[in-house]
């Protein structure tokens, strides 16, 4: 069996199970993009029941103590007396609790603002595809001056004008995220619309909005989840350097971005742990979603089957 | 990594060189410079830069006012003061000092083109300034002012003949930057640095350095990183966060002495509903709880003090009871600290008609008052702990400003700097009924209003006789602490830091020169 007839064998067997099955059989044979996965099934799973597994409600600032302030990792609570295994914050938080609660700000931000965008963006990417003429040249011309600002910039100015709070920062990112779906789903859906399979729907008497939701739509998918993937990596960040700059949440409900931001003036007298375990979990959490990311735009991506 | 390690090499080469160039203070400052202009806008930043060059007709140190260009003075009749001014002054530029320039710089001082932040309230009872005659300076004021010669040091004196046309470009590009003080202008970018020298010809003792270079650092962490890396001398305004290293580095000393600028609360007087306060359900309430003394002097009982001095600002305050500082002008020791009692405070409240507390949204901004984020976020856990349940919303200086002055919120905060170091500046300007007209509570965000108040600073003004100015400020101090008319927090510290072998003294409250440093023996 020559080289080609290989090929072509292991084609026709992947081809006869179904698209998704294929998939996820390619993924798993990366084990950097398993052990991905599974870190960050298990940060959602932590940060989903943070409300039951942590000591104290970082946000309640009845259960806070400032003379619990700036405590090392280990130290024992005043009051009640359990640990606070990573510390404390310049207000008495618990960082463990604090982190846990960050994770839910930054993964609910990250996942909300990213699925709205991806909603948003490939609807509008299918719509300027299908329409063509003047709305097609309107709404990509708005991608570009969207895509053009630098990305800081703009949701500065955004939050600027909105408001701090979490709404408005999934808003901002909202904003600024939809471009990439859009611009993506556009030149997915131009290529796929001079498919065959797109003139015979026509033949048939089929309806614009039913080709483009019900053909053109399916098929263009593969790109939009990896972009996805990425982008909740790329939201979280965003959401993390807003907070940081000030911009994000209220200074008494912490997100990951702003405990960074909290203990980063502590960093020169050796307090080291508030600003470094946020850090940590905000690094671990985008290098797992980034490795996911990067196996499905592999897996999905047809061009680089081999 | 590259510009890291230039860095590096940098502050190492300038150590190794650093006793050839001893004589060139390297200082890292806080403050923003709007302008070199010493009469543009009255902000710490322009101030400190313009004591390097400018002096005024009297100087102040540790508040008290001493002889300054002007050798002494004599009180004519309430509203008549004679200047005798020194006669050994010379512009930088060699042009003899003489009365004609007082004259000119009290006539540009109060209306500066493009001035955002004008001295007009220092020479606001000033009526008129004449020359005498070249060394004679009369100044007449409206009414009887005791307080004249903290207003007047306010007021720096530029020279008729550089200035007579000058803008305040022209005083950026140097131009214009002639004055009588110990440093001469050499060179200035704006936001990084100004460059001074020795003015030899200074009339006072020989000037410690010949050459400072007054360098702009925002950042406060970076100001202790420059310091520690020998990028510079001197840093001002040393975050809480770092004395404790600072004071375990050897090579560095501290320098941290009792400050005049206080962290004050100040509840709004507001009738009515306001949005900002709101049942527990959420509604807001039909009458302003903070009305009510019970609810404010619960307020402040609730908020543990000594806590947020050790936990917050670990150590680098000292409780407040009352605006002023122990030990200044009109401080009143009978005043005691504010005992931090949440029973009473939930009595109070309760007796108020709130025993389960109600909602408050509290403002605060965040890039202006070293650490009162911090300290506020402390004092929502406190009001927390009584039923009154905080949101804490910090906001930009230039948005929180807005709305406070115009009391749209239910509480804010002011750091007030008690400038002149007596008690009257802040009766003028917080604790005063607003009034425009007569230049009152400016700063009165709360819009807090008794007229015992307001009477006090009348008769304070028009009293000539130090005991009995004293007695009514100190009165005034009792009325307000017994209406809990504000709620101070705690009088924060000035923090210099500096290499070994240097002494930092304060000359003028938190402001930060050259001629504050010296070298130790």
């Amino acid at each position: 069996m020559n080289a080609v007839q290989k090929v072509l064998t292991t084609r026709v067997c992947l081809q006869a199970q179904s698209p998704w099955r294929r998939v996820a059989v390619e993924f798993m044979n990366s084990p950097t993009a398993v052990v991905g996965l599974l870190v960050l099934l298990a940060i959602v799973l932590v940060a989903v029941l943070a409300p039951w597994i942590v000591v104290q409600n970082p946000y309640d600032l009845m259960q806070l103590n400032v003379l619990d302030a700036r405590l090392a990792p280990g130290s024992a609570n005043m009051d009640s007396g359990y640990t606070y295994w990573l510390g404390t914050d310049g207000q008495g938080r618990d960082l463990v609790s604090a982190i846990l609660y960050g994770l839910r700000i930054s993964l609910w931000v990250g996942i909300g603002s990213a699925l709205i965008a991806a909603l948003i963006g490939t609807l509008l990417g299918l719509v300027s595809a299908y329409a063509g003429g003047w709305v097609d040249a309107l709404l990509m011309r708005l991608v570009d001056l969207l895509l053009s600002f630098p990305v800081i910039l703009m949701a500065l100015m955004i939050l600027a004008w909105l408001g701090k709070g979490v709404g408005n920062v999934m808003l901002t990112l909202v904003l600024l995220e939809w471009a990439y779906y859009a611009r993506t789903a556009r030149g997915q859906a131009l290529t796929e619309s001079r498919r065959e399979y797109v003139d015979a729907a026509r033949g048939q008497g089929i309806g614009p909005w039913r080709i483009v939701v019900g053909h053109i739509l399916p098929n263009c998918l593969p790109p939009l989840i990896v972009i996805g993937a990425l982008q909740i990596a790329r939201a979280i960040t965003l959401e993390a350097t807003l907070s940081f700059l000030g911009l994000g949440v209220p200074v008494t409900e912490p997100s990951l971005g702003l405990l960074i931001a909290n203990g980063f003036q502590y960093m020169l007298s050796n307090e080291y742990w508030i600003s470094l375990f946020p850090g940590l979990a905000l690094l671990i959490t985008i290098v797992a979603i980034n490795l996911v990311g990067d196996r499905l735009r592999d897996v999905l991506n047809p061009r680089l089957q081999r | 990594m590259k510009p890291l390690v230039r860095s590096l090499l940098t502050s190492a080469l300038i150590l190794a060189t650093g006793s050839a160039a001893a004589q060139t203070l390297r200082i890292g400052y806080a403050d923003p410079v709007s302008s070199l202009d010493p009469q543009l806008n009255n902000y710490a930043g322009d101030r400190s830069v313009a004591l390097h060059a400018f002096e005024s007709l009297v100087s102040r140190r540790d508040n008290k006012t001493l002889p300054g260009l002007a050798k002494s003075w004599k009180v004519i009749d309430d509203t008549t003061w004679e200047f005798a001014l020194r006669d050994d002054v010379k512009w930088q530029d060699g042009t003899p000092l003489t009365a004609d320039d007082f004259v000119f710089s009290f006539e540009r001082a109060r209306n500066v083109p493009g001035s955002v932040a004008s001295y007009a309230g220092s020479t606001r009872t000033v009526e008129s300034v004449k020359a005498k005659d070249d060394h004679t300076l009369i100044i007449k004021t409206r009414t009887p002012n005791a307080n004249l010669l903290p207003d007047v040091d306010s007021i720096y004196i530029v020279s008729r003949h550089a200035g007579a046309d000058a803008s305040s470009a022209d005083y950026n590009s140097g131009k214009a930057m002639i004055g009588v003080g110990p440093y001469r202008f050499v060179s200035y970018v704006p936001g990084d640095r100004t460059i001074f020298e020795r003015n030899d010809s200074y009339w006072g003792a020989k000037p410690t350095w010949d050459k400072v270079d007054y360098r702009f650092i925002a950042n406060a962490a970076n100001r202790t990183a420059a310091l520690l890396a020998g990028d510079v001398d001197v840093i001002d305004k040393v975050s809480p966060t770092d004395v404790e290293r600072l004071r375990n580095t050897p090579g560095v000393n501290v320098y941290a002495y009792q400050g005049l600028r206080a962290l004050i609360i100040q509840p709004s007087f507001r009738e009515g509903p306001n949005e900002f306060i709101r049942d527990n359900a959420g509604q807001p309430l039909p009458e302003n709880p903070l009305r009510d003394v019970r609810v404010r002097k619960a307020l402040s009982l609730a908020i543990n003090r000594q806590a947020i001095d050790e936990r917050i600002m670990q150590g680098t305050v000292t409780e407040a009871n009352q605006w002023m500082p122990a030990n200044t002008f009109g401080y009143n020791p009978d005043v005691k600290n504010i005992a931090y009692d949440p029973k009473q405070a939930k009595e109070l409240l309760a007796q108020a008609g709130f025993p389960d507390g109600f909602q408050l949204t509290v403002h605060v901004p965040g890039d202006r008052y070293p650490q009162a984020p911090e300290a506020m976020q402390a004092v929502a856990q406190f009001w927390s702990r009584i039923g009154v349940k905080v949101q804490l919303e910090v906001l930009p200086w230039a948005v929180y400003a807005g709305k406070a002055n115009k009391n749209e919120l239910a509480v804010s905060v002011i750091a007030w700097g008690n400038g002149t170091g007596e008690a009257a500046y802040a009766l003028t300007n917080i604790l005063t009924t607003v009034d425009s007209s007569k230049g009152q509570g400016a700063s009165n965000w709360g819009r807090y209003s008794n007229p015992l108040v307001d009477k006090a600073l009348v008769d304070s003004t028009a009293e000539f006789d130090e005991a009995r100015r004293r007695k009514i400020l100190q009165d005034s101090v009792k009325v307000v602490s017994d209406d809990v008319g504000i709620i101070p927090l705690f009088h924060y510290q000035n923090i210099w830091a500096a290499r070994k072998g240097l002494k930092v003294e304060p000359l003028v409250s938190d402001r930060t020169a050259a001629t504050m440093v010296t070298e130790l023996p």
